[in-house]
């Protein structure tokens, strides 16, 4: 009771007052004033004194009730029965906008966006939109980002207010704190197994040949092991290289490998932020079992033109940006192209490359125009193209007694990603933000061979033949989407959208032409050509997941896809709950657990350890299911040491209809009937990682170790013999280490630290007899089970160091790099061959030895890297 | 393709290191070895045990051997280090379901088979067409074309997928002998390990479909194009409609072959074989045609479907026909 002299009587109270008072005391008093009215307020109303009627005094009850509750704050509703005290809400805006880089007006991804008197934030989204929906009245808010300066602004809210939050570059490297309640990634997210890479630690990671790599430093995430030394092709959790989505600007990219796989076609001049996703997947994001890679690129600076070249030893590199018209419109474009063929070509005659032309490179180009409409509305433009060319010319002939003939063979092979999207970010309301997409990516393989032969006699030419082949395969991807971003209440952050993609899939076209003519007349000149073996796909998806606070300790986000993969007049329906939970302990611990589903609609058919552009991506038909997985993981995590992240996470991954290739098959240079040359069973793979982060002062780092376990099995018999077997990344024990210190202003010093256990391959450790059609034999390899050999661990330590200077103009950098510094040999493929030796078993009479042939296997291995040191000159303008 | 590829790679493995790293000495035990490719109702068929080894499959002796047909014993001998047991496969029937079983000092390998429905040929027919015979040439030649009408059971389900085998045997008759004299064919997709069967499977796409290119349709062809050879000439019953296929095999005329005009005699068997067994060949045309010391395939092995042991066991059905190709040269020569 709070007040003493009210009478309490029995009450009914109605369903109005249960509603606007909750937890409602109920106090009567019985005075002529009030009549025969109950006096009713809930808990929340705090009385600094008791009210008290005088049954003497005749004035309005309303006039009484205005001056007894002048300045309390409290409010009064009269009705016949009852007179309801209440506090009245409090009116609540949204204060939303971009958080941008103060210099560049380029918008920050996953930028923090706190509330202390709320003790609640958020974080930007891919676009660097956020929202925030708060009480009126004086608000203190504090945005930060790694690298940059907090920003405290204290804002006196009373409407709606559209704000650009510009961060300063922290060139200090100084503290950086992470605070927001609800970021994407990284401890304090609802989210486990999610990471976001900086460029500034792409940047700054030793290279391969002066390369940095945006896939190769996500090697170093927990989880994460290269499938080869060098190579940029990865293995997440236990799964195969072709179950991880890589996406660029929210478009999906097929081959990502240059170079066989030894570098990326990412840049890391166009690359703005990179999402990481291991497990615990966004319901926004589908497709692939075992990771998705989100990289966005940057939009170009609104305020000035500044730009940055760079010159390796294996390529270069250009990055302009500026205002098209200032604050308006802005533009980016970063190229790179590789040179190993200008020094092949300049140095064959010491190489001994009997060749005419040798062309072997690879280049990238990145264009963005990014133009604002309004503060409502924003149209991207982007093109990105990137190529591998090989390019080889050779000619032969003679010239002998005025009879002379000429042999010249071309051999042209070109592939790569083009990719053009449009994009319209939109503002519907404060709370609701909309991104709408149209895309456009095209795959092609395209190899042509072609070998001309002339004669001539006494000048006069008598044949001319040409005989060329074309080969080409490919991939059209039109994509259409639309995502909302919703924030309608402080305590929940919806996303919901719709995405659909037409695919074709056009595997293998090849054509020919045969060209003869004699003495200048042409007598055969046919073109034939295989034909079209276009498949088309549809692929639908819809999605919504809600990120929202529970309390003030509890964190949920709980999301569903719903998808629908039509091809070859087959729909493959599928329905993916997403979820993942987070509660916050005492001293800064965090325990996490999380649960999804995935399917995968397309495979890459390769034969090879290696990636190569003869791999070819394939849909499921209606004999091959799409895969899929379910995965469980739980972790905990702390970050109550200031600037260290720890923790550990552990999961449970059970994969159904995973394809593989069956024993004897293969893809090699040919995929035709690639139905029969696979198979689908189940995959399981567990483990549990360690790390530790440190994230701020001069010296930043993150130690993991994996230890996992990874298996396949095929019921039907056709990939060992039916048996459970360990799958190829099956690797116990993987460890990364890196160490990124400020030396001074002017030095940083990096290093990388790799240690992986053995991967498995198939060895033939016996010999065998085969049966062929007639009773014929042959004698060879025997190959016990799949996976039966482990090769010796793995490491690998690599340094860099980078000296800056600012000069007159910009910023110059002098990187250089030493990768596999102690020369360890990797065994990065091994195999077995037959040895024979001759062996003296006795001396013959004339003194001759008599030998007889042994025969021996033996291991022979392969290491790519032994070691290899790089520079690069880079400078900034 | 792959001659490309291993160019690319040699270019990229410049800087690496490839050295030898000792004698494999991981222990792994023998296994027995069960090997027959069993043809169904037929008087002797050879069936061969052997045990693996580091150097090579050594005969077995001592093994107990056993068949049985529907589950019930058929056949049982003991092995004596023969080169090969004679099993009759007389009664052998489509549907039954054979089994072997061989046990050797605690060892046991086991597998089974099941005898497939057979394929009819309804009909044979010859033309002559125009074809390169060597890689790099634009010269055409004749080569007598044989269109084999195929058919399959009426219960055949359509729904699923059936395999089959060609074997292709011939004797030429030439005018003046009885004898077959070409031998310059290197081309890879003809057989050229027996002369008997110099036979083409470039224009018929079931056959040609795991060699990357149909050379009906390209006219040209350049090795490194070339997947895999179909060497034991395998085929799926995907191409074929309403039960039906006509097989295209092209014979190159034989060297000598000219206005003295030749004749041939035919003879044509084709076998109904498991999934397993059509796996098996291709995966032994994949180790026949790749280098086996690859470093690129990454998943090499044979199957086999031999439980507890190693080898292949498999039980054929042939049907078999005889024609005689009496070419018009021959008859105008006469």
């Amino acid at each position: 009771m709070k007040t003493r002299n009210l009478q309490i009587k029995p009450l009914l109270m109605s369903l109005a007052v249960l509603c606007m008072a909750s937890h409602s005391t109920v106090h009567a008093q019985d005075s002529s004033v009030m009549g025969r009215r109950t006096l009713v307020y809930g808990q929340d109303v705090k009385l600094p004194k008791p009210l008290h009627f005088d049954p003497t005094d005749k004035r309005p009850l309303t006039t009484i009730l205005d001056e007894a509750l002048d300045g309390t704050g409290i409010s009064y509703r009269i009705t016949q029965s009852h007179i309801l005290l209440f506090v009245p809400k409090a009116k609540t805006y949204t204060v939303y906008g971009y958080v941008t880089d103060k210099e560049s007006k380029e918008s920050l991804i996953g930028a923090n966006v706190y509330i202390p008197l709320q003790r609640s934030g958020t974080s930007t989204n891919e676009y660097g939109y956020f929202s925030l929906t708060l009480p009126a009245g004086e608000t203190r808010i504090e945005t930060s980002y790694v690298g940059y300066e907090r920003d405290v602004q204290v804002l006196d809210l009373h409407s709606d207010t559209l704000m650009t939050i510009s961060l300063k570059l922290n060139r200090e490297l100084g503290e950086v704190i992470v605070d927001a309640e609800r970021p994407e990634t990284g401890l304090q997210s609802s989210r486990m197994s999610a990471s976001s890479i900086s460029v500034q630690k792409i940047l700054r990671m030793p290279a391969l040949l002066g390369e940095p790599d945006v896939i190769k430093t996500l090697h170093f995430e927990p989880g994460v092991q290269s499938t080869m030394s060098g190579q940029a092709g990865m293995s997440v959790r236990g799964g195969d290289a072709d179950q991880n989505l890589f996406l660029l600007d929210g478009m999906m990219l097929y081959n990502v490998d240059h170079v066989m796989g030894f570098e990326s076609a990412f840049m890391p001049d166009a690359v703005k932020h990179v999402d990481f996703f291991r497990g615990s997947f966004p319901a926004r994001y589908g497709g692939r079992l075992s990771s998705i890679t989100d990289v966005r690129t940057k939009d170009g600076d609104m305020q000035d033109y500044h730009g940055n070249f760079s010159i390796g030893m294996l390529s270069s590199h250009l990055s302009f940006e500026g205002p098209l018209w200032k604050n308006r419109t802005s533009f980016i474009i970063s190229a790179r192209r590789t040179y190993a063929d200008w020094l092949l070509n300049a140095f064959k005659g010491q190489l001994d490359i009997d060749l005419d032309r040798f062309g072997l490179y690879f280049y990238d180009l990145n264009a963005k125009v990014n133009h604002r409409l309004s503060d409502n509305d924003r149209l991207y433009l982007s093109f990105y193209s990137g190529r591998d060319v090989i390019d080889v010319e050779g000619t032969t002939g003679s010239d002998y007694e005025g009879v002379k003939t000429k042999h010249h063979t071309t051999s042209d092979m070109h592939w790569g990603n083009t990719l053009y999207h449009l994009r319209w970010n939109h503002i519907f309301t404060p709370q609701l933000f909309a991104n709408v997409m149209v895309g456009y990516n095209r795959f092609t393989l395209s190899s042509l061979a072609e070998y001309r032969y002339n004669e001539w006699h006494n000048g006069n030419q008598i044949a001319d033949q040409l005989t060329n082949l074309c080969f080409r395969s490919g991939i059209d991807d039109l994509t259409a989407q639309i995502d909302l971003d919703h924030h309608p209440v402080l305590d929940h952050h919806l996303r919901y959208g719709a995405q659909y993609t037409l695919h074709q899939f056009r595997p293998e076209v090849q054509s020919s032409q045969i060209r003869v003519a004699q003495s200048d007349a042409v007598q055969t000149d046919q073109t034939y050509r295989t034909p079209s073996t276009h498949m088309f796909a549809h692929e639908a998806a819809l999605y919504a997941e809600d990120d929202m606070n529970l309390g003030e300790r509890w964190q949920l986000n709980a999301g569903l896809r719903a998808v629908l993969f039509t091809t070859e007049g087959k729909t493959f329906p599928a329905l993916e709950p997403r979820l993942s939970t987070s509660r916050v302990f005492d001293g800064g611990f965090r325990a996490k657990a999380s649960y999804s589903m995935m399917h995968q609609y397309v495979h890459k058919l390769t034969s090879s350890q290696i990636a190569s552009p003869s791999d070819l991506w394939v849909p499921v038909t209606k004999r091959m299911k799409p895969m899929s997985s379910h995965q469980w993981s739980i972790g905990v995590g702390t970050d109550r040491w200031k600037g260290w992240e720890i923790g550990a996470e552990t999961w449970w991954k059970e994969m159904y209809d995973v394809i593989d290739i069956i024993d004897g098959a293969s893809f090699f240079g040919n995929s035709k009937a690639w139905e029969t040359k696979v198979t689908s069973g189940r995959g399981r793979s567990y483990g549990i990682e360690f790390y530790a982060n440190k994230t701020a002062g001069r010296t930043t780092g993150a130690v993991n170790y994996t230890l996992g376990k990874s298996q396949r099995w095929f019921p039907d018999g056709l990939i060992n013999s039916g048996r459970t077997f360990p799958y190829r990344y099956d690797r116990r024990h993987v460890v990364h280490l890196v160490v990124q210190h400020q030396l001074t202003d002017r030095i940083d010093l990096n290093a990388s630290w790799n240690f992986q256990s053995g991967a498995l391959v198939t060895v033939a450790k016996q010999q065998t007899e085969y049966i062929e059609p007639g009773d014929n034999t042959l004698s060879g390899d025997y190959f016990s089970q799949r996976h039966n050999y482990r090769m010796e661990p793995t490491h690998q330590l690599d340094l860099g160091i980078n000296f800056h200077r600012k000069t007159k103009h910009g910023e110059r950098t002098l990187s250089f790099s030493l990768m596999n510094a102690y020369c360890h040999l990797n065994q990065d493929m091994i195999f077995a061959t037959m040895k024979d030796e001759q062996k003296t078993i006795d001396i013959a009479p004339d003194g001759r030895p008599i030998t007889e042939t042994e025969h021996h296997r033996v291991l022979k291995q392969i290491t790519v890297i032994p070691i290899l040191p790089s520079f690069t000159y880079t400078y900034k303008f | 393709m792959k001659h490309i590829i291993y160019l690319i790679l040699c270019g990229l493995l410049l800087t690496s290191c490839e050295q030898e790293i000792g004698e494999l000495t991981e222990y792994e035990s023998p296994r027995l070895v069960v090997n027959a490719m069993l043809t169904a109702q037929q008087d002797e068929q050879p069936l061969r045990i052997r045990m693996t080894g580091l150097t090579e499959a050594v005969r077995v002796d001592g093994a107990e051997v056993s068949l049985s047909l529907n589950g019930t014993p058929y056949y049982h001998q003991t092995t004596k280090g023969e080169d090969s047991l004679v099993v009759s496969t007389r009664d052998f029937v489509p549907g039954d379901v054979v089994g072997v079983e061989v046990r050797k000092d605690g060892m046991l390998a086991t597998a089974q088979a099941v005898v497939p429905q057979p394929i009819m040929i309804t009909g044979i027919d010859t033309t002559t067409v125009m074809a390169s015979r060597y890689q790099w040439s634009n010269d055409m030649e004749p080569h007598r074309r044989l269109l084999i009408d195929l058919q399959q059971p009426e219960d055949t389900n359509p729904d699923e997928t059936y395999y089959y085998r060609v074997e292709i045997y011939k004797d030429m008759i030439l005018p003046s002998s009885w004898s077959v004299v070409d031998d310059r064919i290197t081309q890879v997709i003809y057989k050229t390990d027996d002369d008997h069967q110099q036979f083409s499977y470039a224009g018929d796409p079931a056959l040609s479909e795991t060699s990357g290119l149909n050379q009906e349709d390209m006219a040209v062809s350049f090795d490194w194009l070339d997947g895999m050879s179909n060497l034991y000439y395998v085929m799926r019953s995907t191409y074929f409609e309403h039960g039906k296929y006509t097989l295209r095999l092209d014979f190159p005329y034989p060297f000598g072959a000219g206005k003295a005009g030749w004749a041939q005699e035919v003879r044509i068997r084709l076998y109904a074989i498991s999934r397993t067994e059509y796996n098996y060949l291709m995966a032994l045309s994949a180790y026949r045609s790749l280098d086996s010391e690859t470093i690129y395939d990454s998943e090499p092995g044979i199957t086999t479907n031999v439980a507890g042991g190693a080898g292949f066991f498999g039980v054929e059905m042939m049907t078999e026909v005889t024609f005689y190709d009496d070419h018009d040269i021959i008859r105008e020569s006469n």
